[in-house]
């Protein structure tokens, strides 16, 4: 038990939450584009839509790496790390989808930082993951 | 029960399942020979948690499902504790605590 977090481990913590606000960002632009009706030709159709597939890519990706931050640390100290994408993926749709940020967002990411900086000051049993 | 009811009851369900898939993980990781059975358990959970949720958005909207989908964060540290025998100090409860509500905060439509 320690507080001290590998770089390994920080790498894998980045790449998750990297990866889930790409697969958040990519779903919602996918479900944009798809039909409204739920017919079988439409899901043959959405089956085909590449922003899906994407998804689905990105989807593997990150079960895979999330496997190897489980791998080496605590699962109660790893997962809510990943809340980081809620801000993440707000950030993105600030810069790049025109959503607006107001105090209660504001307030909201300092919430999460807060919170992700306690759990960092906890003993967890983490170390460099096996190559 | 009403409507919206049913929709954050099927979103707390979400929650619970998430935290179920995420000890199935954790354990692929401690059992080495049933590595690939751990995985497909909670793989599995996640379809079932995904038709569960879009379900519980037919009730609810997304701004409304999206706080209540960050109960997961509580609900995988009592499971980590309980059937992990991870230490969840009080620290780690406040940091969970902070993370719950400026999720909910970032979920406030102006």
């Amino acid at each position: 038990m320690s507080r001290k977090v590998p770089v390994s481990l920080i790498v894998r913590l980045v790449l998750a939450v990297v990866l889930d606000t790409a697969v958040q960002v990519q779903w919602k632009l996918a479900a944009a584009r798809l039909p409204g009706s739920l017919s079988v030709s439409a899901l043959v159709e959405a089956a085909h839509e590449p922003l899906l597939l994407v998804v689905a890519v990105l989807f593997a990706w990150q079960l895979f790496n999330w496997l190897q931050v489980l791998e080496s640390s605590d699962l109660s100290f790893s997962q809510p790390i990943t809340s980081l994408s809620f801000v993440s993926v707000l950030a993105v749709s600030v810069i790049w989808l025109g959503e607006t940020l107001d105090a209660a967002k504001i307030g909201g990411i300092a919430l999460v930082f807060a919170g992700v900086w306690f759990i960092s000051r906890t003993e967890h049993d983490s170390r460099a993951p096996a190559q | 029960m009403t409507p919206a009811a049913v929709g954050i009851a099927l979103v707390i369900t979400c929650g619970a399942m998430e935290g179920v898939a995420q000890i199935f993980f954790k354990k692929s990781a401690l059992d080495a020979p049933r590595k690939a059975l751990w995985v497909g358990a909670g793989v599995a959970v996640f379809v079932v948690q995904a038709v569960v949720y879009t379900g519980a958005l037919q009730f609810v909207e997304v701004s409304t499902a999206l706080p209540v989908t960050s109960i997961s964060f509580a609900i995988v540290a009592i499971l980590s504790q309980r059937f992990l025998g991870e230490p969840v100090s009080g620290t780690r409860w406040t940091g969970i605590a902070l993370i719950v509500a400026g999720v909910a905060l970032l979920s406030v439509q102006a």
